[in-house]
């Protein structure tokens, strides 16, 4: 580049030769020069800033492209990288404590009617009713006419799916479904309830649970980052057969109404089987929600529980230091409190020690005990042992089962309650109760997830030496006294019976109509398991009479479950020729 | 200079290319295989699920007690009772017999012996007959055996129970 000098020679000299004044060429020139300099710049930024637009354009038109893109495509999941296995199962398998399957699930399928692309209405109304004999051919083909999509079935079986497929009909289709399964069957159908379900799709559905076991544990059993966990119970599916079994033959042979069981661990709460009868196919649950079948006794039945309530009268005078096992307690009756007389079942003689009151269950013995303590003292005991509020078992029935006191505490209601009536209860209730006064006085509270963790101090109604006295009384009950019936050769059963008027719909007792009760605990020197049997309602003829007791009606049946079950639950029973261990040494079990 | 440097260029750029497409078609590749072992995957779950809860089906209790009492002639089996508890002393044991030490085994003592022959004749340990139920007794005449002591040529693993078999 041939550069041009500021001010050359000879452009001076030939302004000087022509009279002009090189001072002010020089001027003219540069401005010149800056004015071509100026063009060039805008030219560039002029360039610079249409440049600029594109790319901005280029990126706008780059973003809505994709925007565009996005919006009008399907979805699809991103298949690189780690995707996690996919879930089949939606709702994860209930269990029971060592693994045995209580509730699965089966894929199959729905079956619906796609109007749109159905070819010939009438065939197919036709074949449809062939498969499935409770449809109506000329109401289907009509439904078909209205061309709307409808559902023909939830779930088909894989026979019925394959005679569908056969029809070779294009308008109707299948949709993957799952299918609720409880292979145990009867024997779980109160504790698990039923699932059915929820919203529906033609590629899935959702399960959802109904009752139980299924609805309280809903959210844990979708949850999707848990469905391949199985939700484990504390449930002993042997166990819980068994007593069904055992409950079942009870129910028969006393023709009672209904029955309600339940075996508890009396150091955790984890309840090992529960039972209420009559029950139900869990596979086929009844539609209609009032359908009997579907009460579950053992949780939703609030009973008066009669003497069984005894126990608890005793243990707060013990407790409370008012009177110990050996104190003498009057039983003249009939005791009379205003216009009602408290009676006894039997002649009882005038004064008993508190631990023959119990025995021999009597009630003005009991009525007299609760008056010496008063009605506040009572009523915290009851709450504390959580007599006063629904338990806090994982089932929906029970959160609801709140007991029935009465609306204002009387000194009679204090006296009636303190030999059970007047106070409605669950039998879970009964066997929480029991747990706590038996395991040496921690409060127990019933759980049916495995590996409930045991109460600790914080959790004591009774001190340990009340709990020991309890637990000689109980087992004297069932050595001596009103619960022989129940004993079982090595297990060291102690109970309580107790029979209760059923209160009639327009008030006061029914003659004979009752509740028969027996709480067990076992083995008494260690107790392991507590067991609460309930009967409605049921009687037998024997030694020359109708007995409605529950010594005849609940007893037995609480020694043949603790007979049947023991075993299952791995204890062993103590040799017959051992002299009886004191309450506190340890029985070994395997 | 300048003609050699822009055909290498190009030739890297077409290397370059080339490489880019076979990766891309690689992991068009892989992307599909995993696509096809994770429905396989899906299948097999779906068919593991389908046999379990036909296993738990098949195990049913009702089932279970069904078959048990269709099959009491030949299995007598009954609800577990507490006086089915077994003791050690119930067990029968193989009987051992230490090798001859006379010969040629200077330094060992018997303690150190870890081969030990199982005397001859010996089946194998087998439990004790189980106490059979008072209504299942067939008569007076056949006494329950409880002895320990077992025939050699009883076979060990398909006879019936020494007591049934009487």
């Amino acid at each position: 580049m041939i550069r041009k000098p500021l001010r050359p020679l000879a452009g001076v000299l030939r302004a000087r030769a022509a009279g002009g004044d090189p001072d002010a060429l020089e001027a003219h020139r540069r401005a010149e020069r800056q004015q071509a300099l100026r063009a060039t710049e805008r030219r560039r930024a002029e360039w610079r800033l249409t440049l600029l637009g594109f790319l901005v354009l280029a990126g706008f038109l780059t973003a809505a492209g994709r925007m565009a893109a996005v919006a009008t495509s399907d979805p699809s999941e991103p298949t690189a990288g780690v995707s996690a296995a996919r879930i089949t199962a939606a709702r994860a398998d209930i269990v029971d404590r060592a693994g045995r399957v209580l509730a699965t699930n089966l894929p199959t399928r729905g079956l619906y009617v796609q109007p749109s692309l159905m070819i010939d209405p009438a065939a197919a109304a036709e074949g449809l009713a062939a498969i499935f004999p409770e449809l109506e051919p000329v109401e289907l083909e009509a439904r078909i006419r209205q061309g709307r999509f409808f559902w023909v079935r939830q779930s088909i079986s894989p026979e019925q799916r394959q005679r569908v497929h056969e029809l070779g009909e294009p308008g109707l289709q299948f949709a993957p479904r799952e299918m609720r399964l409880y292979p145990a069957g009867r024997a779980v159908s109160h504790v698990l309830g039923g699932a059915a379900f929820g919203q529906l799709d033609v590629s899935a559905a959702e399960l959802l649970g109904t009752a139980g076991v299924e609805h309280w544990f809903d959210a844990r059993l979708r949850d999707p980052a848990q469905a391949g966990v199985p939700l484990a119970l504390s449930l002993d599916l042997s166990a819980q057969v068994a007593l069904r079994e055992v409950l079942a033959r009870g129910v028969e042979t006393y023709k009672a109404k209904g029955a309600a069981g339940i075996v508890m661990s009396a150091r955790t709460g984890e309840v090992v089987a529960i039972v209420s009868l009559p029950d139900f196919d869990p596979n086929a649950r009844p539609r209609d929600a009032k359908d009997p079948r579907l009460f579950n006794r053992a949780v939703q039945g609030l009973y008066e529980l009669g003497s069984t309530f005894k126990l608890f009268t005793a243990a707060l005078a013990m407790d409370r230091g008012v009177l110990g096992p050996e104190s003498m307690v009057n039983t003249q009756g009939p005791l009379v409190w205003g216009r009602f007389k408290i009676r006894d079942f039997h002649r009882m003689p005038a004064q008993m020690s508190l631990r023959d009151v119990i025995v021999e269950s009597s009630n003005t013995g009991t009525a007299r005990v609760a008056m010496m303590m008063g009605v506040t003292a009572q009523q915290d005991f009851l709450r504390g042992l959580g007599f006063l509020e629904p338990t806090s078992l994982q089932l929906s029935e029970a959160s609801q089962a709140k007991p029935m006191a009465p609306p204002r505490w009387s000194e009679l209601s204090m006296m009636t309650i303190s030999f059970g009536h007047g106070l409605a209860a669950t039998p879970l209730h009964l066997a929480a109760g029991y747990a706590s006064l038996a395991n040496g006085g921690l409060r127990v509270r019933p759980t049916l997830v495995k590996g409930g963790s045991a109460p600790t101090e914080a959790d004591r109604v009774v001190g340990p030496e009340t709990s020991r006295h309890i637990r000689e009384m109980l087992r004297a009950v069932v050595t001596d006294g009103t619960g022989r019936n129940a004993d079982v050769p090595g297990y060291l059963v102690g109970g309580k019976t107790g029979t209760a008027d059923k209160p009639q719909p327009g008030g006061g007792y029914a003659r004979d109509k009752v509740i028969q009760t027996f709480a067990a605990v076992f083995p008494m020197n260690d107790p392991e398991y507590v067991v609460v049997i309930s009967i409605d309602e049921g009687s037998i003829f024997a030694a020359g009479e109708t007995r409605r007791t529950a010594g005849w009606i609940a007893a037995p049946l609480a020694g043949e479950t603790i007979r049947r079950i023991a075993p299952i639950l791995g204890m062993r029973p103590l040799p017959p020729t051992a002299p009886e261990p004191d309450a506190g040494a340890t029985l070994v079990s395997n | 200079m300048r003609i050699v440097l822009f055909l290498l260029s190009a030739l890297v750029v077409a290397g370059f290319g080339f490489w880019a497409y076979r990766v891309n078609y690689d992991t068009q590749a892989a992307l599909r295989r995993v696509a096809a072992l994770q429905d396989e995957i899906a299948g097999e779950r779906a068919a593991m699920t389908v046999l379990r809860a036909e296993w738990a089906w098949l195990n049913r209790p009702e089932r279970l007690a069904d078959l048990v009492a269709a099959n009491a002639s030949a299995l007598g089996l009954g609800p577990l009772q507490p006086d089915h508890f077994g003791e050690p002393s119930m067990v029968v044991f193989p009987q051992v017999i230490p090798p001859p030490l006379d010969e040629g085994w200077d330094g060992v003592t018997r303690a150190d012996l870890a081969i030990l022959e199982v005397a001859a004749g010996f089946a194998g340990p087998r439990p004790l007959p189980r106490p059979r139920l008072l209504s299942q007794m067939p008569s007076p005449s056949v006494s329950p055996s409880v002895s320990p002591s077992v025939s050699p040529s009883v076979s060990p693993s398909l006879s019936p129970p020494a007591g049934a078999s009487e």
